[in-house]
């Protein structure tokens, strides 16, 4: 057919479509004026009106089939129809208020959580940088800066390489009261990762110059927004960071947070030479020379690959030049750190690329809890199908009479089945509508996902989950997918059958296929359903085991937080600081003790760990072992009132540069150390620190104490060996910056007092935080809270689809059994025989769901074992508790039926 | 649809579009034609007339309009549209070689 042709035909199509009863008013005037003149034709023929009438109808052949006909001719019928169809789906649900709210409730839940989980982890894995080909940008392992430098000047492999430091740092904000994130990057970065800056500029070259000051700053987006309310003339104010003024030269592109997949937002970068001053570390001896050692690898460089070499052929060119940077500088190969035995290393350092565009790039434990949500997530939503899936079996089983009835009286198959789908279009949409308010419920819950994806609040409270039409198309089209699937199995059943058979039948049909499909789809919720509910179990069950153990120490402490340690405030941390500010606190009203510590609990003491040995074994390396610490002041153990088990407390005279050395370990470290010997008296070696040259190596330290084991990190580790220092004995840079602080009374009105004794030492350390111990110890179990959490509402939801699930098969087949039913009774049957046989119907589905159930969340369960630390899935406890429960549900959705079933087996009976 | 049994099928179009052809006329005229021009031989159901009428301008061929009619009545006037016109010859043509091979056949001798 020619276009030109179809572009007549389509606006006369349109009209029948959007304008039928213009059309239908035309067919019955021209159909009425054939009549006319056909009327007056007849008259003339001497026939009396009314004949003439009869005659001209008679010879139309019948005005409504003629109408009809001119109806199919257009094409008009099918829409016509289309309309009847969903004004007829409408009613239906209307009239069955109870299945329509069901059946788009549990539609509603399944895909709006699932939507949810999937725009999560859309954000997180797909589009983690909005930086350009992400996939030609390469991480390469830790470097110096001369090995950078190397590096980028080698340029076979890289069209460009930028350099961030590795770890990046905060700055204190003391107008604005607040911590910046910051990382120091090369003048390149922006240019190699293919940045568009949004306002200014990016860093010149010359701001790579290390022998010149470059104040210089851009900003992110986001802070751009939050404190300069997107303020053009943001570029070129300055900001004090640290006590250093920055001159703010540009905004970076929207949506950029990082370089890498799972930090934070970054608020600041700065050129790299400003990293000493900001971190004031110029006259630090540890750091004075951190751009001159080749040994001391505090870069990533990050390499734009040059187009047409591949990731294979990067490596291979960079371990050319590794060869020959190792040949050229001998000596400094050698690396800080130490090996995992706690021997000294003579690390080679080596060269590994990282491709960005990497999912491995995430972090582990964030992987394992986004398939965590997303397997827990998935089962719920087959969950929800199969409940669906079950409703519209149940109500096409109580249809087969109406749908018998319609094809008697001459509706065709393929009009009955458009019917049927018509509901579920309907359903479909409306289902649809409500998932998004899910959606954005469950978007509403992501403080509880957050701690659930690793505890890195910030990267996911970043997230823009914002409405995407991709993320719209997905759900639309897993809805309708699963609404075909319900919508076509019981029109395909329900339309194959015998007609006669049917109609001849009385009452609801017991047999043919949709029960036994209904009861698979009980058994499969009933299996899912079980195991989400043992993994809930589980988490729960670790949660009461572990809430109620003693940590050792007394919650009840204030702990407040007065700054960073970095800037500023470490010249004023010295011992005579430290200790007015300790005679200030204590002479408040209402103080009980109080002292410094570098870390408190539930913290990961790691950062404060040291290699320590028992004694002098003997000259080599050997013997050292990684031990938590914490560097305190004297009083720690009287406010935290873990008692002194041997020996004594640290005084003021430990805590000074005159003391030899000493040490307080705990009994663990007693036993482990000097089994079966007295500590008091014996000497601690300290071993080299990753990332540290200290004088003090090999200084031995003597046990002055011995206390009591409290539970620093997590408590299901168990005890493990533990040291306390004093500050000024280690050297550490890490002062002992938290206050511990026990009260009498209440807590919180102390936290005011306190602030003020900090403001009138007019240091640039401001209370920042303060909170009671109790609280920093319910963080600890605060991933398995919330995993519990996650849990036991998909569990819960579960169990209860399901249980709705088995009330249908057994209320529905216990009412197509009413006639078998009242046989029984009339043939002398007891009630309780009745009763019986419908309750065992709803059990015998249950022990199927268990046995199969069982085994599978044994399987499923394994999985789970790494975040339960080292308890056993296999908790008959809890198997027997969910298998008690779903029996318990079993019966309770059996009785109401069965109740029915017993109230009018006569009458059922006599309606026969 | 109803056809109507004594007409080849296909004719009934054919029938329409060639009378159209000749002058835009209303369904009551196009039946009134229909018997003059064919006599009593192309019996046409008068009412099966108007689906194919719809048909017809559904497909393009024929286009309706209202105007009034001689005796001063709103009626729905047809006429052929280009595409009508182009449709009736290569049609006409069809039915010359059909209905030429079939007398051919029918005129054939019987031995």
């Amino acid at each position: 057919m020619s276009p030109r042709r179809w572009l007549y035909i389509i606006p006369l199509r349109l009209r029948s479509l959007f304008r039928p009863t213009q059309v239908e008013r035309d067919l019955d005037d021209e159909l009425h004026y054939y009549l006319e003149m056909k009327i007056e034709e007849n008259g003339a023929k001497g026939m009396s009106s009314e004949e003439a009438r009869r005659v001209a109808l008679l010879s139309l052949g019948g005005l409504d089939r003629r109408k009809e006909e001119c109806r199919e001719a257009r094409g008009f019928r099918f829409f016509g129809e289309m309309r009847q169809d969903l004004g007829y789906a409408v009613r239906q649900l209307v009239h069955n208020p109870g299945f329509a709210i069901l059946a788009i409730l549990v539609l509603a839940l399944g895909i709006g959580a699932n939507t949810a989980v999937v725009s999560i982890i859309d954000q997180l894995i797909f589009r983690p940088l909005p930086v350009l080909e992400p996939e030609r940008l390469t991480g390469i392992s830790q470097s110096s800066y001369l090995d950078y430098i190397d590096l980028r000047n080698d340029g076979q492999a890289y069209s460009g390489v930028a350099a961030a430091d590795f770890a990046g740092f905060e700055l204190w904000d003391s107008d604005h009261s607040k911590d910046l994130s910051a990382r120091s990057v090369s003048a390149n970065f922006f240019d190699v990762l293919g940045l568009k800056i949004a306002l200014g500029r990016p860093f010149l070259p010359e701001e790579d110059q290390l022998n010149a000051n470059h104040p210089v700053a851009i900003i992110s987006y986001r802070l751009w927004q939050s404190m300069f309310g997107s303020d053009p003339a943001a570029v070129g104010k300055t900001i004090r960071l640290n006590g250093v003024i920055l001159t703010i030269v540009g905004v970076a592109p929207k949506r950029f947070r990082d370089i890498d997949y799972s930090s934070p937002y970054r608020d600041i970068w700065v050129p790299l030479p400003m990293f000493k001053p900001l971190m004031h570390l110029e006259a630090d001896p540890m750091f004075s020379d951190l751009f001159e050692q080749r040994n001391k690898r505090f870069l990533i460089p990050i390499g734009r690959l040059r187009p047409g070499v591949s990731l294979a052929q990067a490596q291979s060119r960079m371990r050319v030049v590794v060869e020959q940077l190792r040949k050229a500088y001998p000596d400094s190969r050698k690396s800080w750190g130490v090996k995992a035995d706690g021997s000294l290393t003579d690390d080679e350092w080596k060269i590994s690329l990282l491709s960005f565009n990497n999912p491995r790039m995430l972090r582990k434990d964030t992987l394992f809890s986004l398939s965590f949500l997303s397997v827990a997530s998935g089962c719920i939503l087959l969950i929800c199908c199969a409940n669906v899936g079950c409703l519209l079996l149940t109500r096409a089983a109580a249809r087969r009479r109406e749908i018998a009835t319609r094809l008697a009286i001459g509706a065709n198959r393929f009009r009955i089945i458009r019917q049927l789908l018509t509901e579920c279009a309907v359903l479909s949409s409306v289902s649809l509508v409500a998932s998004f308010a899910v959606w954005r419920l469950t978007l509403q819950c992501l403080p509880e996902l957050e701690v659930l994806l690793g505890g890195s609040i910030e990267s996911i409270r970043d997230l823009e989950l914002v409405f995407d039409p991709r993320i719209f198309f997905l759900a639309a089209s897993i809805t309708v997918v699963a609404n075909v699937i319900f919508a076509l199995t019981p029109a395909l059943l329900g339309s194959r059958f015998e007609l006669t058979t049917t109609l001849k039948e009385q009452g609801p049909l017991n047999g043919g296929a949709a029960p036994r499909w209904r009861q698979t789809l009980v058994v499969a919720q009933v299996v899912l359903s079980f195991i989400l509910l043992v993994g809930a179990g589980l988490f729960i069950r670790f949660i009461l085991r572990f809430e109620s153990v003693d940590p050792g120490f007394d919650l009840n402490v204030l702990v407040v937080n007065p700054g960073a340690p970095g800037y500023g405030f470490k010249d004023k941390m010295n011992v005579g600081y430290r200790t007015r500010v300790l005679e200030r606190i204590n002479a408040l009203p209402g103080v009980l003790a109080s002292s410094w510590a570098a870390t408190s609990p539930p913290e990961s003491a790691s950062a404060y760990g040291q290699y320590v040995r028992p004694e002098q074994a003997g000259r080599g390396d050997d013997g050292y072992r990684w031990i938590d610490c914490n560097v305190i002041s004297p009083g720690y153990f009287k406010t935290l009132q873990i008692p002194i088990v041997r020996g004594r407390d640290f005084t003021d005279h430990d805590d000074s540069a005159e003391s030899s050395g000493t040490v307080i370990v705990n009994e663990t470290t007693a036993r482990r150390f000097w089994p079966g010997a007295d500590p008091l008296g014996r000497q601690l070696q300290l071993g080299k620190r990753l990332g540290d040259t200290r004088k003090n190596l090999g200084q031995l330290y003597e046990v002055i104490g011995v206390v009591k084991d409290a539970g620093y990190k997590k408590v299901w580790d168990g005890p493990k060996p533990y040291a306390y220092f004093t500050r000024a004995q280690l050297g550490s840079n890490d002062g002992p910056s938290r206050l511990h602080v026990r009260v009498a009374g209440n807590p919180a009105l102390m936290i005011d007092p306190i602030r003020k004794v900090f403001e009138s030492f007019g240091t640039e350390a401001k209370v920042r935080d303060a909170r009671l111990l109790s609280a920093q110890m319910e963080l600890m179990l605060s991933r398995e809270r919330s995993s519990a959490f996650v849990l036991s509402l998909f569990g819960g939801l579960a169990f209860l689809l399901a249980g709705i699930g088995l009330y249908g098969v057994v209320s529905y087949s216990a009412a197509s059994r009413s006639r078998e039913f009242g046989i029984r009774v009339a043939l002398g049957a007891q009630n309780g025989t009745i009763v019986k046989l419908v309750i065992r119907e709803g059990i015998l589905t249950i022990l199927v769901g268990l046995v199969i159930g069982i085994p599978l969340s044994v399987a499923a369960t394994r999985f789970l074992q790494s975040r339960l630390h080292g308890m056993s899935p296999l908790d008959p406890i809890i198997y027997v508790t969910a298998s008690v429960l779903w029996i318990a549900l079993a019966l309770v959705a059996a009785i109401i039926p069965a109740i029915r079933a017993l109230s009018n087996p006569m009458n059922v009976l006599r309606f026969e | 649809m109803s056809k109507p049994s004594d007409l080849v099928q296909g004719t009934l179009d054919l029938l329409i579009l060639k009378i159209l052809a000749l002058q835009p006329l209303n369904g009551w005229a196009i039946n009134q034609r229909l018997k003059q021009v064919s006599g009593d031989i192309l019996q046409v159901t008068e009412g099966s007339l108007y689906p194919a009428l719809h048909k017809l301008e559904q497909g393009g061929w024929i286009k309706a309009e209202w105007k009034l009619s001689e005796n001063n009545r709103r009626a729905k006037y047809y006429s052929l549209t280009q595409f009508g016109r182009q449709h009736l010859k290569e049609e006409a043509a069809n039915w010359n070689r059909l209905s030429a091979a079939i007398s051919h056949v029918v005129q054939l001798e019987e031995a």
